[in-house]
Order: structure tokens, then sequence, then C-alpha cells
């Protein structure tokens, strides 16, 4: 097999179908083994999709005047495989952590420290927690072994379905954090029907049945209570992890320029080519902020692939609906490509 | 009342199934009519829940699969009206109005109850994403019935007039898909970028995707340059739709990802 037998093959139609194959074999090895994406095969597998769409230009199966809307995708996907090179190769993205008031410049890519061209100060540091829209109960009635799930909103009484319990929601313990082992401060006292303390409050819960009324705060790592007395009749609170929304005010000091910027999920900055987003944050005492920071060269490449992408399948749409016949038997189809 | 909505709603899609499939075994057009009848007083039914559902949340019903099923189920009838209201003799019909109660009756199993939205979800491009790929699905779904009652046509009505429309009709509904998924699969992206500060992470989820659009790649490759027909594009067109199925509901339940808004 000489040269241009081989460049023949890597150039065809079934060599395409092979390499779309390969593709799908490796995306689905990726799915429970996700290190396939980082090896060497899965490159040149994609190498080889580079190199099957350049040889079916030149060979002029691809890049003709008249198939536009094949220029156009098949330009869009070199184009994308480009920008992925260049991500693979060029892309530096990495974490900042830093606490408030501190200054920093560098961030951390691979575990080695990348020098930043300005300084990045963390002003403040700000977490917005929802309440709860709707809260989850589940209650079981132990004797007859049936559970009933239902859900009610805050300062509404909910009647139970077959049972003569009322139950609700009072309040809502914005701060909990799941799982924290200190006892919780309140401003006022509450009375509590377990003698167990409540160490991640979460909702406080008001159980009424028969004109008895108990208050109870719902921990989240101890979703069930149930009436002093009364064990046939449990609740559960099912927990669901609350909304949050955070967001770092920085400001970034660039040879004597300063420039401040509030940063949050959806709303990162740009700056001199690098991107700093908002990543992640002290849980415990909300007192850092988690920055992911990185230029990514091939960016551009991919954004300009996807335009060309969308454009020649869009196109390809519209000729093709004006192009197929009733009948396909009619190879006149295939020339409206 | 929100979800006694959702509740008829199922029922009118199955009874709209049941007079389909009726007018199957009674070969009549007006009882295809009558089907079509019930089935769009579903859609009437859907959109109304979709729209107590933007009421209730104060967002877009696009934000969790409980809601993209219901769109989904919406889509697909919409989808059906437009493409094949026409040439219908109950058979597809029939698939279209199981397929959309199959939907709301399996979203009824998610949680209902109402959530602030996550900041992630808080962007513009959640339309585009979302909605392009519930466009693509539904288109797909239609393809994917197509395909599959070709696929049951016996060898000796291979190329009957009933056979060559299904084959063209499977054809047409994916090639109005693709660009849709496209838009979907690239938006999302986009998407990704802003929020997470990757355009691509392998998450299931868009590794799925992408196994999804491969293999309507590979379709449209084969009839546009191989002059596919028959038997094999519509394997393809069927294992295509096992795996946007898989992407759209499995990966949620089955791979640990970015994606599972439930």
């Amino acid at each position: 097999m000489n040269f241009y037998s081989i460049v023949r093959l890597c150039g065809s139609v079934r060599a395409g179908f092979y390499v779309f194959s390969l593709i799908i074999l490796a995306l689905i090895a990726g799915l429970f083994f996700p290190d396939v994406f980082n090896s060497s095969l899965f490159y040149i597998i994609l190498f080889f999709l580079f190199l099957n769409i350049v040889l079916c230009a030149f060979k002029g199966g691809v890049f003709t005047p008249r198939k536009l809307a094949s220029v156009f995708s098949h330009s869009g996907v070199l184009i994308i495989l480009v920008g992925s090179f260049l991500t693979a190769t060029g892309s530096k993205t990495g974490t900042m952590k830093i606490a408030k008031g501190e200054t920093k410049n560098r961030y951390y890519f691979n575990g080695t420290a990348e020098k930043l061209p300005f300084e990045i100060t963390l002003s403040d540091f700000e977490i917005d927690w929802y309440r709860p829209a709707q809260y989850r109960f589940t209650v079981f009635l132990t004797k007859e072994r049936m559970k009933q799930t239902f859900t009610t909103e805050e300062k509404k009484e909910y009647s139970v379905k077959g049972i003569p319990y009322t139950i609700t929601v009072l309040d809502y313990n914005p701060d909990f954090v799941p799982g924290n082992r200190q006892p919780p401060v309140f401003s006022s006292a509450v009375p509590s029907m377990s003698a167990q303390p409540v160490f991640d409050p979460a909702v406080l819960v008001r159980v009424s049945s028969q004109g008895k009324v108990y208050d109870q705060w719902v921990s989240v790592s101890n979703p069930r209570f149930n009436l002093p007395g009364d064990n046939s009749v449990e609740f559960m609170y099912v927990w669901n992890a609350p909304v949050k929304e955070f967001r770092s005010s920085i400001s970034i000091a660039d040879k004597g320029v300063t420039r401040n910027a509030i940063i949050k999920v959806n709303s990162p900055l740009r700056y001199k080519g690098y991107m700093i987003y908002q990543a992640s944050y002290d849980p415990s005492y909300f007192q850092w902020a988690g920055l992911t920071i990185g230029r990514d060269p091939g960016v551009g490449w991919i954004l300009g692939g996807f335009i060309l992408l969308n454009a020649g399948i869009a196109i390809g749409l519209y000729r093709r609906a004006r192009c197929i016949p009733a009948d396909t038997k009619s190879r006149e189809s295939l020339e409206c490509i | 009342m929100y979800l006694t909505v959702l509740k008829i709603t199922a029922f009118i899609y199955l009874g709209a199934f049941v007079c389909f499939l009726a007018a199957v075994f009674l070969r009549k057009k007006t009882a295809v009519f009558f089907a079509q009848g019930m089935g769009g007083l579903g859609l009437l039914c859907n959109t109304y829940v979709l729209f107590l559902r933007w009421r209730q949340t104060g967002n877009l019903p696009f934000t969790n699969i409980y809601e993209a099923l219901i769109l989904f189920a919406l889509i697909t009838f919409v989808l059906y009206g437009i493409a094949w209201r026409k040439n219908d003799t109950g058979i597809s019909g029939a698939c279209v109005a199981l397929i959309a109660f199959v939907s709301i009756w399996y979203a009824s199993f998610f949680d209902t109850s109402v959530k602030h939205l996550m900041p992630a979800l808080r962007c513009k491009w959640i339309f585009v994403h979302v909605s392009s790929y519930m466009i693509g699905y539904a288109s797909l779904a239609l393809s994917f019935i197509a395909s599959g009652i070709y696929l049951c046509v016996p060898s000796k009505n291979i190329r009957s007039e009933f056979a060559v429309t299904l084959d063209n009709a499977a054809y047409k509904l994916i090639m109005l898909a693709m660009p849709f998924i496209t838009v979907g699969l690239t938006t999302g992206s986009v998407w990704a970028y802003i929020a997470w500060g990757r355009y691509w992470g392998w998450d299931p989820k868009e590794t799925c995707s992408l196994i999804s659009w491969f293999i309507y790649v590979i379709y449209i490759h084969g009839r546009v340059l191989r002059g596919w027909k028959g038997r094999i594009p519509a394997v393809v067109a069927v294992a295509g739709f096992f795996a946007v199925i898989f992407t759209f509901i499995g990966v949620t339940f089955f791979l640990k990802g970015l994606h599972s808004y439930r």
C-alpha cells in the first residue's frame, strides 16, 4: 500500500464512518473511565477526524462552492477541533483561595503557582440563603404501615390526610450548616420535644393534634420526630439543599489603576484575557472565597466554530427541506446537499 | 388545581391513545379525526399546565426534569400536529399520544414542589438551551416512531408507499432535529463557559449528548453520502433515540454529574 492509497483511504467516507464509530466507542468508555478523554489514543482519534475532513475537502467531497452548508459545518468542526487542541495544550486554568482583605497575585494550576500580571484583593464575600418556597415532610402511620409525603408552605397550617393532625412551619434557620456539631444559639428559647439536643436545626415546626400544640426544631441529621406519648404517627422532614447565592467583591490593582467588580455564578470577570470566576467559599465561617482563574487560548476558536457549525446545519436544513422528494429513490436529492 | 389539571392532561392523552388504537382497527378517517381532536384537547390542557407552573414558580418551566418532561410532551404533540396529522392512519398518533402520556405520568414521580432557582440556572441561555433540545428531542421521538413502525413492516411490503413514507418521514424529522440539538449542544457549552469557566468538562450528560449527536451525524452522512435507505438508517435512528432517552433521563439516575436537576 503506497502513500497515495493511504491518503485516499484516510479521506474516504468509509474511513469517516470508522472514525465516528471510534469516537462513539471512546465516549462510551469515557463515561466509566474518564481518563480516556486525556489519553493519547483519544487525541489520535480526534486527529483522524480532522484528517478525514481535510482530505475529504481536498478530494472535493466537502468544500465545494455549491455545498455551502457542508463548507460551513465542516469548517466549524475543524475550527472546534483546533480550539480543543489549543485548550488542551495552552489553557492554564487554576484556583485561588483568598481570604477577606487579602491581596494575591498567584493562583495554582496543576500544583504549580502561576503569577498574574495584576493583583486581586477580596474586599468582601457575601452569601444569601433563600428560604424554601415549600417544605416537604413524610408522615409514617406505624400501625397501618403507611406513609404519605406532602409539601406545605411557611406559616400555613396543613391538615394531614387521614389523621387529626395539623402541621405548620413556623420558622426556617437560614444559617444552619448540615452536619454541624456545635449547639446552635437562638435569639429566643425554643421548646424541644425530644431530650436530644438539636445540633443543626433547619426548620421550626408546630404539630397540633386534638387541642395539643407542640413546637420542635427539626434537625437535618435527625429529621424524624413524633409527639410525646404517640408513637403511632411519626414525621420526617425531607431536607433539600438550600439554594444559596454567593458573591465576591474584588479589587484588581494593575499598575496603579484599581478596578472594582462583583463576581458570582454566571457573572465572571474578564480582565486582560483572564477569566475570574466565583467557584467556592469557606463553608464554616464564610471568611474566604475560592476563585477559578485562567486564560484559555482555544475559547475564541471554539465559539467561532460553534457559529459556523450551527450556520452550516441551519442552511442544510433549509436547503434539504426544499429538496427531499416524496420518494427518496430519486438520487437527485443527494445533489441538494 | 395545578396537579389536578396535570392528571386530567395525562388521562386525556391516555384517552387519545385508546381512540387512535380504535381508529387503527376501525380503519375510518373520522375515528382518526376524533382521536386527533382528543389529542388536541390534551395539548390545550398541557399548555395550561405549563402556564400554571410558570405562574406558580415565577420562572419559565424549563428548570428541572419534571418541567422538561411536560414541555417534551407538549412539543411532541405540536410537532405531530404540524408534520404528520394529515397522513396519519392512527398508528403514529397512538405512538405520539402514548409518548405524551408516559412523559406526563413519569413526570408525576418527580418532586413537584416549588423551589428557588439555583444561581447556575439563572441565566438567559437556559431558554435557548432547553427549548432547542426539547424541540430536537420531540422531533427525534417522532422519527423514532416512524423508524420503529418501518422496522415492523414485513419485508414483502418494504417498498410499499406506506413504508417509503415512513422512511422519508424519519429522515425529514431527523433533519429537522439536527439543527436544534446542535444549537442545544453548543449553547450548553457556551453557558458552561460562563457559569463554570470551561466550555466542556466531560460531564456524563455532556458526553451522552455528544454520543447522541454523533449517532445522528452517522445517520445523516449515511443517507446523504452512501444513499442509505430502508432498514439500516431505521436501526440507526432507533439506536439514536435510545441514546437520547439515556441522555435526557438515564444519566440523571445512573451517572453522577453536574446536570442532576431533578
